[in-house]
């Protein structure tokens, strides 16, 4: 019995030791595994800081170039070298751990001073020298470059003592806000004057305030958007979903329902117009062609009020045909007013619109007359491309105004590209490819 | 004995018998495979159509134009291929293509892929027009300024959406959260220019109660 009771207990001895050992050297394995995730994590965090440092020096060194240089030459490889540092610098920040609200303005900054870049790129491609306002605006730039190029140097000494850890100092990864974010805040623009910038690109403070020009200020009551409603959409029942205010356009919501198909439509205050519809239905088959599509977005719009539509793009996927409209004057195709109409190639019904560009842009336009004729046109047009159509359209600037150009679809080795060549130059000033995607056809 | 003779002999003449059966079904199979063998091209459906097309209106082809690549279609191809002084291997590769008049360069969208994830793992539980919402505030984001100039670097930023954080952004995405990905893509913005969306009942930072709100759709406020 006592013999059978020490075997008991040795027995038990060594299965409790054995379980700690294992346990133990199991622990000990995910803690340092644990350990070595963590210092890669914070390998790439700092190798994201310190070249976002680096980028920001350079920014700041070639501003000060460019805002003294005489040379069109010398000036043109310093504002493609700031164009390419902002831009990496971009990536930079947005991967650090960083509270957004500490650096939305320093991303702002990178992010405005890369496209006033590319402006002034295209400006000084096109022979063009940097004008006075350019210089000052750039001096401006240097000044804020200077200030952000010393609040990085400053972490910069923080973050390369050897004791600093950027991870120990994020602690909770679900919470903005923490140690490391805390050491940024001289970034923010309560310390730094970031100057506002206006220029011809997509991130210029110009364009966020767009005006909207295709729409009167005389405005309709929710009751009248109804009753336009229910003439534009038979049989549905219609629910009112409330109006919104201080957005892009202020509009009434609405929600329109038929058996289990249920519509979400946007009218706007001002003249009452469609500005959006969409649903979540999906279509199950392709019972109707893609051209017998078109023919009802045409019908749809004209319903609407939208009369001179044409289709100038269309393509299908998953059973929906996306069909872009584009209002006509004198035979020029309105392309900056385009609308863009869903309809389920099920049943063919449109199931979406968009008409948020119309809105904005569309108007009389004053000036639609050519200074070449089209055959001017095409000599612009590389001689290898094969010119299946052309006609005459006015198309938005790359960021700014509007161009009357030539529009050439040509197939070139297999592919099919759209050329424009300017209709008062004779300049070529856009060329868009064709890309097949699993998605349906998009043009690039 | 004689009992154990008997159930060897059994035995035997079972195997065989199965093993003959595995043998014409083998065969049987391989005739039907033969005969409706879809010969692997790593062309896209549309891509075959338009070799079909082709082929047929220059009278190589005189098969169904159904973008499926059968023997038939291979055939035409071989013999196009021999008249137009190429390798009839019976593949459309580049030069083939070339030859055609055709492209053979398509490209998958993963921005689509990736808003879809995010509007999956984000507001699979909302309202359709919720969904699109989300997508909306991702590209909103993508155009501003302030943020990001990718769909991913916009969804993968730090601290920018939960359902990264805690891993949720690696489910699978249903087709609703495709179709509200390609409305979003395709201009449909339910938000009206929103950069910020958050749940009231859960939200827990200070500074995104004082953004303005244009719009609340289902669990979620909309904000600038």
């Amino acid at each position: 019995m006592k013999k059978r009771n020490i075997v008991l207990t040795v027995a038990l001895a060594v299965v409790i030791a054995g379980g700690i050992t294992f346990g133990g050297i199991s622990w000990a394995s995910t803690a340092n595994m644990l350990g070595n995730y963590k210092s890669q994590l914070d390998y790439v965090y700092r190798m994201n800081f310190y070249e976002l440092v680096d980028n920001v020096n350079d920014i700041e060194s070639d501003l000060g170039k460019l805002s003294v240089t005489t040379n069109n030459n010398n000036a043109s490889k310093y504002v493609s070298n700031i164009l390419n540092a902002s831009s990496s610098a971009q990536n930079n920040i947005t991967q650090l751990p960083l509270n957004h609200q500490t650096i939305d303005n320093t991303i702002q900054f990178v992010n405005q001073l890369g496209g006033f870049m590319y402006s002034l790129q295209t400006q000084m491609s096109s022979g063009d020298s940097l004008s006075l306002d350019d210089i000052d605006q750039i001096e401006n730039l240097h000044s804020s470059a200077e200030n952000v190029k010393y609040e990085l140097n400053k972490l910069s000494v923080l973050i390369s003592n050897g004791n600093y850890s950027i991870i120990d100092n994020i602690q909770d990864p679900n919470v903005a806000s923490n140690a490391f974010s805390d050491e940024w805040s001289g970034l923010n623009n309560n310390t730094i004057e970031y100057p506002s910038l206006i220029y011809d690109g997509p991130f210029s403070d110009s364009t966020t305030n767009k005006t909207i020009q295709g729409l009167s200020e005389s405005e309709i009551s929710a009751t009248d958007a109804e009753i336009r409603l229910k003439n534009w959409f038979n049989g549905y029942t219609i629910t009112s979903n409330g109006e919104v205010n201080g957005g892009e356009f202020d509009v009434y919501n609405f929600t329109l329902t038929k058996n289990d198909e249920e519509l979400y439509a946007q009218i706007t205050k001002r003249d009452g117009i469609l500005l959006q519809l969409n649903s979540g239905e999906v279509s199950k088959s392709k019972d109707k062609s893609l051209s017998e599509c078109e023919s009802l977005a045409v019908e749809f719009a004209s319903k609407l009020g939208f009369e001179d539509m044409v289709v100038t793009w269309s393509t299908s996927s998953n059973n929906f045909a996306y069909i872009n409209l584009t209002p006509v004057q004198n035979d020029v195709i309105l392309y900056p007013d385009l609308i863009k109409v869903k309809v389920s190639q099920e049943t063919g019904s449109v199931v979406g619109w968009e008409a948020k560009s119309w809105a904005y842009n569309h108007r009389e336009r004053a000036n639609l007359d050519a200074s070449i004729d089209g055959l001017q046109a095409r000599m612009a047009v590389s001689e290898s491309m094969d010119i299946r159509t052309d006609r005459l359209t006015l198309i938005p600037g790359d960021f700014v105004g509007e161009i009357l150009a030539y529009e050439f679809m040509c197939v070139y080795s297999g592919s099919t590209y759209y050329v424009y060549i300017d209709a008062n130059t004779g300049e070529q000033c856009n060329v868009l490819k064709v890309v097949e995607t699993d998605d349906g056809n998009l043009l690039m | 004995m004689n009992k154990k003779i008997s159930i060897k002999l059994v035995s035997v003449i079972m195997s065989i018998v199965m093993i003959f059966c595995a043998g014409i079904v083998g065969l049987s199979v391989s005739i039907d495979s033969y005969s409706e063998q879809v010969i692997e091209t790593g062309l896209t459906t549309s891509q075959i159509r338009t070799v079909q097309t082709k082929l047929k209106n220059w009278g190589y082809y005189s098969g169904e134009v159904d973008g499926i690549f059968g023997s038939k279609t291979r055939a035409a191809v071989i013999s196009f291929q021999k008249k137009n002084g190429l390798v009839a291997d019976g593949i459309v590769g580049t030069k083939t293509a070339q030859a055609l008049g055709m492209s053979l360069t398509t490209q998958t969208s993963g921005d689509l892929y990736n808003l879809a994830k995010c509007i999956y793992a984000e507001a699979r539980g909302e309202p359709y027009v919720g969904q699109v919402a989300v997508g909306a505030v991702i590209l909103n984001r993508v155009e501003s300024s302030k943020f990001p100039n990718t769909i991913y670097g916009v969804i993968y930023q730090p601290y920018a959406f939960t359902c990264v954080a805690d891993g949720q952004i690696n489910l699978e995405p249903d087709e609703t959260a495709y179709n509200a990905a390609r409305d979003a893509l395709n201009g449909w913005d339910p938000t009206y220019g929103a950069l910020y969306y958050y749940n009231p009942a859960t939200a827990t930072s200070s500074w995104i109660w004082s953004r303005q709100i244009l719009v609340t759709i289902g669990k979620h406020n909309f904000a600038i």
